[in-house]
């Protein structure tokens, strides 16, 4: 399985469901194992970025990082300082609670309902659930 | 459907770190689990044997196994679920041994809930998987190796020794690789050329290999057992059937000479040339970057074998399998610019004394000064040239080096008793059969070892200095030498990079070809039907190189000898009735495995899995078999379903945490993040 497969539904639903952030890893740009999928993960990642933007979600939630099957130490490396990133956005619809201008709510940590409570508190299912529905 | 979880404590591996009975509890009260156990070992027969157990009376029909990666044991349990009557493909790896207790065995508090996300995942899965056959489709039985050195040598005759056609290409005018310049070959200083001329002709002469030399591939198509390989024959100028590689009558009327790289510029060479005199095939070729066109040689060619109109001519081979033994090139060493060499004419490389010690190369065997040519009284030879030094990127030990400079300053010392030979050195690695005694005799033989890495090197009034500082003494030292020889390390050769982005090999971090497991699968690529010998995959001496390409040529003779092939279910599929015949899968297609004839179709022999097109379809009329949307959905639900506070990897084949975890790096938590 490639870089490639990732559908962006599947990024989308990660984060609809709550998740703060999602890294994509591939191959190293020229050297994918199938041909030139990582190029494809690529331009979607990049499209996705800006549908994320225009619907109020920070874009630097979604990732795309380059490692070779045996660079475990970057893929780590890069784990990190994605997490990192994520520590200074915030927990998932932070950016959509500031927009509004609305008094921040608690952190999201509940746990009621299938989902941890999560998406019913940062507000997004709805847009999360009409990008999905929608492909 | 009943879902059996077997959480494995693969003895302290898993169990160490992860508390497997809390693990084992949360999935009894998974969705659709009928029966959870821990397992001491679940690859081991009695491990086996429970899960068949289980199967047959609890009516089992799907699995999660939560052990190791899914590229270790997937067989073994496909297998063993197999024989007790289910589907191969109802099984489902949760790995909590790579991706999770190796990787976090300092937090065994989140890494026991990770682990339980993961088995989560998996079993949402699992209650989607469909059963699947695997297809035959009929092999082409040939084998194509690149690369024309020992390795290449190794696997093409053994290969054609059992029967199987070889295509046997090589970039160079001769076969032969860099075993057929060198001198005498550590530890039993035997000739080398004389135990690999034979079999450069054996190939040459065997009916089954047929020999491209001075050739290169351009394309490769198709998949295992069915490659198709494009490639060209460059223009030798000469027609090797007539000429007789007497080479006098030709190239003493040149008047081009250059420097020959076969001797790495110590020796020249006229622009028509014999690589040397034992080339296989045995015929000149003319450099078309240095042969000006007088026509001189064409006129004095008694066989009329010259000749200057050939033109390059392209070849289209189908094999079953490739063998990569594309080999390694010498470090530059005028990187390293403290050493002065391409600028102090003493300065040379081991390969170049190689060449002066043969002999039959352009010293005919004497140690000369390039700048006076005179015999050199006094040699020092400088270790970890391009080798083990950060500072240019390469960290990794070369192997050979070592042994090849105590083979030389031996052969040096016998020649000219009484002469002054230095070996300067950070660690002797004589880490070989009979090598530790192959060290110790050159001790006897007076040779002189320095513990230091030589700082730099000047030369004043043609002399050349070593500076240095004696790590024993702590003394900081300038000595004058005759001749120093930068003992270069090796890498991977760039000519194969081509080769390695047409078959998308992987690389590891020191450049070289990686090999699917570092211990259990030496030779094999991580492509299917692709395999790696030699110092392609990393440093090497001769009789492992060799050993290499004997196993990789028994490795594809395994994979072709029955004539046909099980291909696993990982193709992508159609809905006709979903297909709005909009092409994208056409053009993402790197197989152009998919073709719309109203509605598109994937031929699935040729799919490799990849998933492009189906991420790609608008319609999601494109379906995976393996990894379908609707159970990597599930995947993320279940992944996201609990609170997670710690990176949950999504399965990969290909996943860094594999071999991360090998090389025991530690991951630590933060934020989620899903993936694949």
């Amino acid at each position: 399985m490639c870089s490639a497969r990732v559908d962006t539904s599947f990024v989308l639903e990660a984060l609809r469901r709550g998740a703060d952030g999602v890294l994509i890893a591939g191959c190293r740009l020229g050297e994918c194992h199938y041909h030139d999928g990582n190029y494809q993960a690529l331009q979607r990642v990049n499209v996705l970025k800006g549908v994320l933007e225009r619907i109020g979600i920070d874009p630097g939630r979604v990732k795309i990082v380059w490692c070779a099957a045996s660079e475990g130490e970057i893929y780590a490396q890069d784990l990190r300082e994605f997490i990192g990133e994520l520590k200074a956005i915030g927990p998932i619809g932070t950016e959509l609670r500031k927009s509004k201008k609305e008094p921040a709510e608690e952190p999201i940590e509940g746990k009621s309902g299938p989902d941890g409570g999560r998406a019913e508190k940062t507000g997004i299912k709805a847009i999360g659930e009409h990008e999905v529905q929608g492909r | 459907m009943p879902i059996g979880v077997y959480v494995c404590h693969c003895g302290l591996n898993i169990a160490g770190v992860l508390d497997v009975e809390e693990l084992k509890s949360f999935a009894e009260k998974l969705p659709d689990v009928a029966v959870a156990r821990e397992l001491q070992f679940s690859c081991s027969d009695i491990g086996q044997e429970q899960i068949q157990k289980d199967i047959a009376e609890l009516n089992l029909d799907r699995i999660v196994v939560a052990a190791c990666s899914p590229r270790l044991h997937e067989p073994t349990f496909r297998r063993a679920i197999a024989k007790a009557g289910l589907n191969p493909y109802m099984l489902e790896m949760a790995n909590i041994r790579e991706h999770c207790s190796w990787v976090h065995m300092d937090q065994p508090a989140m890494a026991t809930e990770k682990a339980k996300d993961l088995i989560a995942m998996a079993v949402a899965k699992a209650a989607l998987l469909q059963p699947l056959e695997q297809e035959q489709i009929p092999v082409n039985k040939d084998v194509l190796v690149v690369g024309g050195g020992v390795a290449g040598i190794a696997a093409a005759l053994d290969l054609a020794d059992a029967g199987f056609h070889v295509f046997l290409v090589e970039r160079r005018p001769t076969i032969g690789g860099y075993m057929a310049l060198l001198t005498d070959v550590f530890p039993t200083n035997d000739c080398s050329i004389c135990v690999l001329g034979p079999k450069m002709s054996e190939v040459f002469n065997h009916p089954n290999i047929t020999l491209y030399t001075y050739s290169e591939v351009l394309g490769v198509e198709g998949s295992v057992g069915n490659f198709t390989v494009s490639g060209v024959h460059r223009a030798r100028y000469v027609d090797p059937v007539l000429c007789k590689g007497c080479i006098n009558e030709c190239a003493d009327v040149c008047p081009v000479e250059v420097p020959n790289e076969f001797d790495f510029g110590i020796g020249k060479r006229k622009a028509i040339y014999l690589p040397y005199p034992q080339a296989v095939p045995l015929s000149a070729c003319v450099d078309p970057k240095a042969c000006i066109g007088c026509g001189r040689c064409v006129e004095s060619c008694p066989t009329q074998a010259v000749k200057l109109d050939q033109v390059a001519e392209h070849f289209k081979i189908n094999v079953g399998a490739i063998i990569v033994a594309t080999g390694w090139q010498p470090f530059d060493a005028t990187r390293k610019e403290e050493y002065g060499f391409g600028r102090f004419r003493d300065v040379v490389t081991t390969l170049q004394i190689e060449r002066m010690l043969n002999a039959s190369g352009p010293t005919k065997g004497d140690i000369v000064r390039p700048s006076t040519g005179e015999v050199a009284q006094s040699i020092a030879f400088l270790q970890c040239v391009g080798s083990r030094d950060a500072t240019i990127g390469n960290i990794y030990c070369s192997r050979i080096c070592c042994m090849a400079s105590l083979k030389n300053a031996q052969l040096i010392a016998e020649k000219y008793p009484g002469s002054d030979i230095t070996i300067y050195y950070i660690d002797i690695r004589a880490g070989g059969e009979g090598y530790e005694e192959f060290y110790m005799r050159a001790q006897m033989l007076g040779i002189n070892f320095v513990r230091a890495r030589v700082s730099r090197i000047e030369e004043v009034d043609g002399d050349i200095y070593l500076i240095f500082e004696d790590t024993q003494t702590g003394e900081i030292k300038r000595v004058r030498h005759d001749i120093a020889v930068l003992s270069v390390g090796l890498e991977p050769d760039e000519n194969a990079d081509v080769l390695g982005n047409l078959l998308g090999l992987s690389r590891r971090p020191d450049r070289f070809f990686e090999i699917a497991h570092p211990k259990m699968r030496p030779v094999e690529a991580h492509i299917d039907g692709g395999f790696i010998a030699g110092c392609a995959s990393g440093p090497k001496e001769i009789p492992i190189s060799i050993a290499q390409g004997s196993a990789a040529a028994a490795k594809a003779i395994r994979l072709l000898q029955k004539g046909f092939l099980n291909l696993e279910p990982t193709s992508a599929y159609v809905d006709p009735d979903l297909c709005i015949r909009c092409k994208l899968c056409v053009d993402v297609c790197p197989q152009r495995a998919i073709a719309v004839k109203s509605p598109a179709y994937v031929d699935e022999a040729a799919c490799k899995g990849c998933g492009s097109c189906a991420a790609a379809c608008p319609v999601d009329a494109i379906k995976m078999r393996l990894f379908s949307d609707e159970q990597i959905l599930a995947q993320i639900r279940a992944a996201t379903g609990r609170d997670i506070s710690h990176p949950v990897p999504h399965q990969c084949p290909q996943h860094p945490g594999d071999v991360f975890s090998a090389g025991g790096h530690q991951l630590r938590p933060g934020s989620p993040a899903t993936g694949c």
